[in-house]
């Protein structure tokens, strides 16, 4: 039974303009539930292939406290995916294992900026650092405003993970770039290579989405406006640590995107795998293994991790 | 090869051997633990499993810290920077698998075969050793936990019980291969800082699996410990890369501290 | 699979908290894989799971005080027994003014629910 509803689209934005959150089990109407999904969703996947990159780094991590901090974050963001999954299949009535499935089909994929597992450790270091403070940047603003209770809970409990991600990988960041020449060069070109990917990570610059989401509550800002924070508090501190940054208009490589590709095909393969474990722990009338949710991902980039 | 840095408190040649085998395999397991993030059942699954890993990791940083000192450096110096043929690892841990089955029936072995391992190490005269072995199995009462709750609901359907019964018999060398001691055991032994060799432990555990795999014919399996493993001195074929992998950051700058 | 509901409790006076839902094939997996979703990082030292279809979860009839009921609030002791003129002196300065007709009673949906609003009872 739902537990509150509201009687007409102008009553449901006064609730949210006056601050009010939405419940689960609320009667929301259904472009509003259609959207904090596909939010939610995009988040997840952002942190589950932030995950996978960051696990095929800890066999080559140079040293074995490096390698237990890499499965450490590993861990942390699939624990965020996995809470994030959870919200969302309470909002489309479906499963983490559809919406997993529905990722590794192609559909609800985030942006390509999130990647790390190109090139080498110094690259490894700048986006564990740059890469981690521009979600948190992200995930503080909606952190802040957003309409979807349960969401922003979930956000609430992972910011101190997060941030503590950031922290740590400004040490290593610092200490890399004041290392050897050879690693300071390194950073360098790992900055150069993967800024303009980083700026990409806020998200398009698409109005519409935007808009409906801000008329939602769902988030406060603009894509543009969390990124142009996120640059003005970041390019100091690089330039504090002797890195430049490159010029905003150059191009995002289709590599970026391939590399997702790569990413997402080899957890298909694996997860096809493992069907019979699924099988296996589902009940006879559990309608776990194809649950058929009237909720879609939806196909497309998307902005959000 | 312990190498010369001797900054622990573990000074006898035999017993520095045993422990470096037991890091090694703690380290390799728990890096193999690490490959499932994210490409296991179900996320819950990949959280649980990534934890083991981490633990597993730390048991070995914990170890070659006793015989190099708990610094970085030296730690990273034998974790890392040895050639093949100086690693004390067993093959059950250096195999590499795609096959969720065979993980998981690995890591329930490996549990339980460290468990007997690190339980003889409860009596080690040396108390830094002692110390760290109550530590260590204090924790590995979640790994069992984890896999044995995972093991109760795969055995009780026909599909999936016959999945990791295969993988089981297809592992058991390897498995059993886990109480092959290093060549320099005896010398332990016979000094009082291991009260017996691990083989004697084989027994303990066959009882274990029994119970835990009781419709499995163990005895058609028993006896075919790992051949070729050579008390840990030969590699298995899957550890040349791992072992390009664990060394691909490092050999760029050797110079560089990360 | 069940849904499990997560309730942790941190030590000393705390109280219960839901912190997320977990799903797994049985109660016993269910509270090992808890373990290293919730608590790997000694988030509480005690833990509830409860079968989300266990759950009671009773309607709004019970869960909100109506305003005519304000009497029931701890400070609502002194409100007057019928609506008659107000006594601002004896009320909470920040409070609506009770004698207000259109806040008596006021049916609310939209979850603006606005339990300070002193209802007068009839």
């Amino acid at each position: 039974m739902p537990r509150r509803r509201w009687t007409s689209p102008g009553h449901f934005a006064s609730f949210l303009d006056a601050g009010g959150l939405v419940e689960v089990d609320d009667e929301m109407p259904d472009p509003y539930r259609r959207a904090a999904f596909r939010l939610v969703v995009r988040h997840a996947n952002g942190e589950l292939l932030a995950a996978l990159a960051d696990r095929d780094w800890v066999a080559k991590a140079p040293g074995l406290r490096l390698k237990m901090v890499a499965l450490a974050r590993a861990q942390d963001e699939l624990g965020h995916a996995r809470s994030l999954y959870r919200v969302a299949a309470d909002l489309g009535g479906g499963t983490d294992g559809r919406l997993l499935d529905d990722l590794v089909a192609g559909r609800g994929r985030p942006a390509e900026g999130i990647l790390r597992r190109s090139g080498d450790w110094a690259e490894r270091v700048v986006v564990d650092h740059l890469a981690d403070s521009a979600a948190l940047a992200v995930q503080r603003s909606i952190a802040t405003r957003c309409s979807y209770g349960p969401y922003r809970r979930a956000l609430l409990a992972m910011l101190p993970e997060e941030e503590a991600h950031v922290a740590v990988g400004l040490t290593r960041l610092q200490r890399a770039a004041l290392g050897t020449p050879r690693q300071r060069l390194a950073i360098q070109a790992a900055v150069d290579r993967r800024w303009q990917p980083l700026l990409a990570s806020f998200g398009p610059d698409d109005a519409a989405e935007d808009d409906e989401l801000q008329r939602w509550r769902l988030i406060a800002e603009p894509n543009a406006a969390v990124r142009d924070r996120w640059v003005a508090q970041t390019v100091p501190l690089l330039d504090e640590l002797g890195l430049s940054t490159p010029e905003r208009d150059v191009a995002v490589g289709a590599e970026a995107d391939a590399e997702v590709a790569r990413l997402i095909d080899e957890a298909a393969g694996r997860r096809q795998r493992t069907a019979w474990v699924r099988r296996a722990m589902a009940r006879p009338a559990d309608p776990w293994v194809d649950q058929v949710a009237p909720v879609s991902a939806g196909a497309g980039a998307g902005g959000r991790r | 090869m312990t190498g010369r840095v001797d900054d622990g408190p573990v000074g006898s040649p035999s017993l520095r051997a045993h422990l470096l085998a037991l890091a090694d395999d703690e380290h390799l397991m728990g890096q193999r633990h690490a490959e499932w993030v994210g490409a296991g059942p179900f996320l819950e699954e990949d959280l649980a499993l990534a934890g083991v890993g981490l633990d597993e990791l730390s048991h070995a940083a914990e170890l070659y810290g006793l015989l190099v000192g708990r610094s970085d450096e030296p730690v990273d110096r034998l974790a890392i920077h040895r050639s093949p043929e100086a690693y004390r690892s067993c093959w059950l841990v250096e195999y590499e698998t795609a096959e969720w089955a065979r993980a998981a029936v690995r890591h329930w072995c490996h549990d339980t075969a460290e468990q007997l391992r690190w339980e003889q190490l409860t009596a080690c005269p040396i108390p830094e050793v002692a110390a760290l072995a109550t530590q260590v199995l204090s924790e590995e009462v979640d790994h069992r936990a984890h896999i044995d709750r995972v093991l109760d609901v795969l055995l009780d359907g026909a599909e999936s019980r016959r999945r990791i019964e295969f993988a089981l018999a297809e592992l058991w060398p390897l498995a059993v291969g886990q109480f092959d001691p290093v060549v320099e055991e005896p010398a332990a032994v016979a000094e009082g800082l291991l009260p017996a060799s691990i083989t004697s432990l084989v027994p303990r555990w066959l009882v274990l699996a029994a119970e835990r795999f009781p419709t499995v014919d163990l005895g058609r399996l028993e006896g075919s410990c790992a051949p070729g493993q050579d008390a840990r001195t030969v590699r298995h074929c899957d550890f040349a890369v791992v072992h390009r992998r664990m060394r691909s950051v490092v050999d760029v700058d050797p110079a560089a501290r990360w | 699979m069940t849904i499990y509901e997560v309730f942790l409790k941190r030590d000393g006076l705390a109280e219960f908290r839901h912190v997320g839902s977990i799903e797994a094939a049985t109660d016993e997996l269910a509270s090992v894989l808890a373990r290293e979703c919730y608590l790997r990082r000694s988030e509480g030292d005690r833990l509830w799971l409860v079968r989300r279809s266990d759950v009671i979860d009773p309607d709004d009839g019970v869960l909100f005080l109506p305003a005519t009921r304000a009497r029931r609030l701890l400070d609502g002791w002194d409100d007057p027994p019928v609506a008659t003129a107000p006594m601002p002196d004896r009320l909470d300065p920040d409070r609506p003014d009770p004698g207000r007709s259109d806040h008596a009673g006021r049916s609310d949906d939209a979850g603006d629910r606005d339990q300070a609003s002193v209802g007068a009872e009839d």
